[in-house]
């Protein structure tokens, strides 16, 4: 599963840090999550870059203590 | 999922584990009515919050470690490229990886070191670069190739005992029924002898971690057609 994801992660438009956030989460999650991952962006391959910018975005807000954009993300996470 | 309630209200960070498990069973009880497709989208994002909130976090203690003796375009402003370094050094083995993430909240500390644990590729890979594409698929390969030669045995040791079986088709009461089993038996006994006995002239494929079909062609001396036999060997595990 995880050569699965690999293949679909290197096919995206990503930038190496993008690629490299992606490579440690497959790393570090368990089977259920990569499943679900894989399952995402095997019906939607537009979804890894929608993914991408949820989890840069997620960062950064965490980083700068952002709890407007962190509110924003997560509202516009119950849209999907 | 408030961005307060989840990363910065000291109480909730130092909330134990079984607290943080129930919030997320409620998370999942609140989504009972939802189709299962936003059931899944859900976990998903969370998994990535969790993964969000532990790299944000080292990122951030980082920044405190080096408070003033770094050059402000290397700033979190600037983006995550500097972090990349970081996180390169930091996911070198194992034990750095548990002890960077120590100073996180509590709950992501351990999530992920129980899925590192769990993760029979942390063992292999740990004096790795986890990330490092290459390296993953090679582990990734050698782990296939590895379990691939184990089914092969185990399918091996099961047609030979196959074959010194003798197959009892006189239960069967209907005689073109009976001749019939009798004939694919036999077809099938060619093709585990030819399996067996020339393992070389025999292609194996992975179907997946349980399961292996060993394919072979091979004439019948009696008839001289020439036939085809794929040797499927499963292991069904137990629930």
């Amino acid at each position: 599963m995880e050569r699965a994801l690999i293949k679909k992660i290197d096919a995206a438009n990503l930038s190496a840090l993008e690629h490299a956030l992606w490579m440690s989460f497959i790393y570090m999650s368990n089977e259920e999550t990569l499943g679900l991952l894989l399952e995402e962006i095997t019906n939607d391959p537009g979804k890894i870059e929608y993914l991408t910018n949820n989890m840069t975005a997620k960062i950064k807000a965490i980083q700068t203590r952002d709890a407007v954009s962190w509110e924003a993300i997560v509202k516009e996470e119950e849209k999907h | 999922m408030s961005f307060e309630n989840t990363f910065l209200k000291p109480s909730e960070t130092e909330r134990p584990r079984e607290n943080f498990e129930a919030a997320m069973l409620n998370r999942e009880a609140g989504g009972e009515g939802s189709s299962e497709k936003k059931k899944k989208m859900r976990n998903l994002f969370l998994a990535i919050s969790i993964f969000a909130g532990s790299f944000a976090g080292n990122l951030m203690l980082e920044k405190n470690a080096s408070a003033g003796e770094k050059d402000t375009d290397e700033k979190i402003s600037a983006g995550f490229s500097y972090n990349q370094n970081d996180l390169i050094k930091k996911l070198e083995c194992d034990e750095e990886i548990r002890r960077e993430m120590s100073p996180t909240r509590p709950y992501n500390q351990e999530d992920l070191i129980r899925n590192l644990k769990e993760k029979e590729a942390a063992k292999e890979m740990a004096p790795t670069r986890p990330y490092n594409q290459q390296e993953l698929i090679r582990s990734l390969d050698q782990k296939e190739s590895e379990r691939k030669q184990e089914l092969y045995q185990r399918a091996l040791a099961g047609i030979k005992n196959e074959l010194q079986r003798e197959a009892n088709y006189s239960g069967i009461k209907d005689s073109f029924l009976r001749r019939s089993a009798e004939e694919n038996y036999k077809t099938k006994q060619l093709g585990m002898k030819v399996i067996a006995d020339n393992p070389e002239k025999a292609t194996v494929k992975m179907i997946d971690q349980n399961t292996i079909v060993i394919s072979v062609a091979y004439e019948n001396p009696e008839t001289g057609l020439s036939h085809h036999y794929d040797h499927i060997y499963q292991i069904i595990e137990k629930k």
